[in-house]
């Protein structure tokens, strides 16, 4: 079985990769998406492409959509009109293609949403035995591999609520690993944790960046964004204001409205 | 029977210490029952020289509530997933079936089963039967909705979790959600169970009017009118 988390250099997940984005077919595209919760349309118009090994981070206002967005990306949330592929399958109502899409892309949320009445390392070995039809042995093996990662080695058979909440969330992103996902979608991972733990938190999604791995955030972490990602999605009431690599983003927005948030942002 | 529990080999996983400590738990109130004539023998009169008929009621009245219990849970758990439902129809059925017999008092569903099911139905049921099914269906409104409540008290994003890592809806119940929900609902469900103990004495007051059933069970006792009875007061 592969390793996971490849700890490897990677020429991925760098800006260099970025500029022949263009000849690479994208991973994920979203055309025209549209939403309304009743009367209030939350998602208006959006299109964008994430491609393999790129680190996009979505950042923005408060009810901006951009949770909203993510959750469409494995149909926790549905799309009024509009067209979402992931790597070939499209998603629509059809179980099949939600199945399929679920088992590539994985998901951290920011209440962590570990199963309480499981153990660390049943947590993390659930969903293979039971979708991958993994044998106990063989998914407490990886299981152990990934949490050792992670470094939670030594409470893998602690329950939920003896952790801290980052433990938990390193905890949850390792269960989110277990499935072997092409995309991780991390919904404010750090923002129910205080600035202690978001460190350990921030510093796993780091290397899992490095390794390779697609990433979609949706975050209030900036110092993140600067560090890690390679496109800086910024959402506006349903809308993309702007997209660029980090580096124009914080340095010259173009936008006023876009100026105006970071200058509210301290450092 | 903590006592039970804590003579147990400490070797054995808390698991099979707590699984083997019901099952003697239960053992032991199946002999206790078995034997239930004897020590109610002693007991001075009226109760002394009945012991025996004493002993088979209190035996009639534990048949009953288990097998009602049993179905009454099957019931429970259907109407429960029915009223949470996507589907209209099932909505609509099970809320129906809910309102009208948590609406309505025991007794007259009781009536209703023993009295106005054999002109409804072509199969005749024997008196034991009846009672079960009039208590079942009873206590089965009341679980479903303790049910209901122990699904409805897990979060969300149990769910979301479960559905995002692949796990099917039957896997994310039965792995992710069951577990959770029956911590919550077990209290309101051992609530009912207990009052259905209770309630099964409104089963004397059936008494089908033609024909013998096929069961015979309790039939000395599930019958308002001995008169007619050939049978009553032996044991």
């Amino acid at each position: 079985m592969e390793e996971p988390l490849n700890m490897t250099e990677s020429t991925v997940g760098n800006p260099a990769a970025l500029k022949s984005g263009a000849e690479r077919t994208p991973l994920i595209t979203a055309e025209n998406i549209n939403k309304h919760f009743g009367t209030a349309h939350v998602i208006k118009n959006v299109s964008t492409s994430f491609y393999q090994g790129e680190v996009a981070v979505i950042i923005g206002a408060s009810g901006s959509g951009k949770s909203t967005f993510l959750r469409m990306l494995n149909r926790l949330e549905t799309h009024d009109s509009g067209r979402i592929v992931i790597d070939g399958i499209e998603l629509n109502a059809d179980l099949k293609h939600i199945d399929a899409v679920r088992r590539e892309v994985g998901m951290v949320f920011q209440s962590f949403n570990l199963f309480p009445h499981l153990t660390v390392l049943d947590n993390v070995t659930l969903a293979p035995r039971r979708v991958r039809k993994t044998t106990r042995a063989a998914a407490n093996e990886a299981a152990q591999a990934l949490l050792a990662k992670v470094g939670l080695s030594a409470h893998v058979h602690k329950y939920p609520h003896q952790l801290s909440g980052g433990q938990q969330q390193r905890v949850a992103i390792a269960r989110s690993l277990a499935m072997q996902p092409k995309v991780m979608l991390f919904d404010e991972p750090t923002s129910a944790l205080d600035p202690e733990m978001i460190k350990e938190v921030l510093d796993v999604m780091k290397d899992l960046a490095r390794s390779g791995m697609t990433m979609i955030v949706v975050t209030h972490e900036m110092g993140f964004a600067r560090e890690v990602a390679d496109r800086v999605i910024f959402f506006e009431s349903g809308q993309i204001l702007e997209e660029a690599p980090p580096e124009t983003f914080f340095g010259n927005a173009q936008n006023e409205r876009i100026r105006a948030f970071l200058g509210q942002i301290a450092n | 029977m903590k006592e039970a529990f804590a003579f147990l080999p400490r070797s054995w996983s808390r698991e099979r210490r707590s699984a083997v400590t019901i099952a003697i738990a239960l053992l032991g109130a199946v002999v206790f029952l078995w034997l239930l004539a004897i020590p109610l023998s002693w007991m001075p009169d009226p109760i002394g020289p009945a012991a025996a008929q004493f002993a088979a009621g209190a035996l009639c009245t534990v048949e009953l509530t288990v097998a009602a219990g049993l179905i009454g849970i099957v019931i429970g758990l259907l109407a429960a997933f029915g009223k949470l439902s996507k589907v209209p129809p099932l909505r609509w059925v099970s809320n129906f079936y809910i309102w009208v017999i948590r609406g309505t008092p025991l007794l007259v569903q009781i009536y209703f089963v023993f009295f106005a099911l054999p002109d409804l139905l072509p199969v005749q049921l024997s008196d034991f039967n009846s009672a079960v099914i009039a208590l079942a269906m009873n206590v089965g409104a009341y679980n479903a909705e303790a049910i209901r409540a122990g699904i409805l008290a897990v979060h969300k994003g149990q769910t979301e979790a479960a559905r995002s890592l692949g796990l099917s809806p039957l896997q994310t119940f039965r792995d992710v959600i069951f577990p959770q929900s029956f911590r919550v609902a077990l209290p309101s469900l051992v609530n009912n169970f207990v009052s259905l103990l209770k309630d099964s004495s409104l089963a004397t007051l059936g008494k089908l009017s033609t024909g013998p059933g096929v069961d015979y069970r309790c039939r000395h006792l599930l019958g308002a009118n001995h008169a007619d009875d050939p049978n009553f007061g032996r044991a």
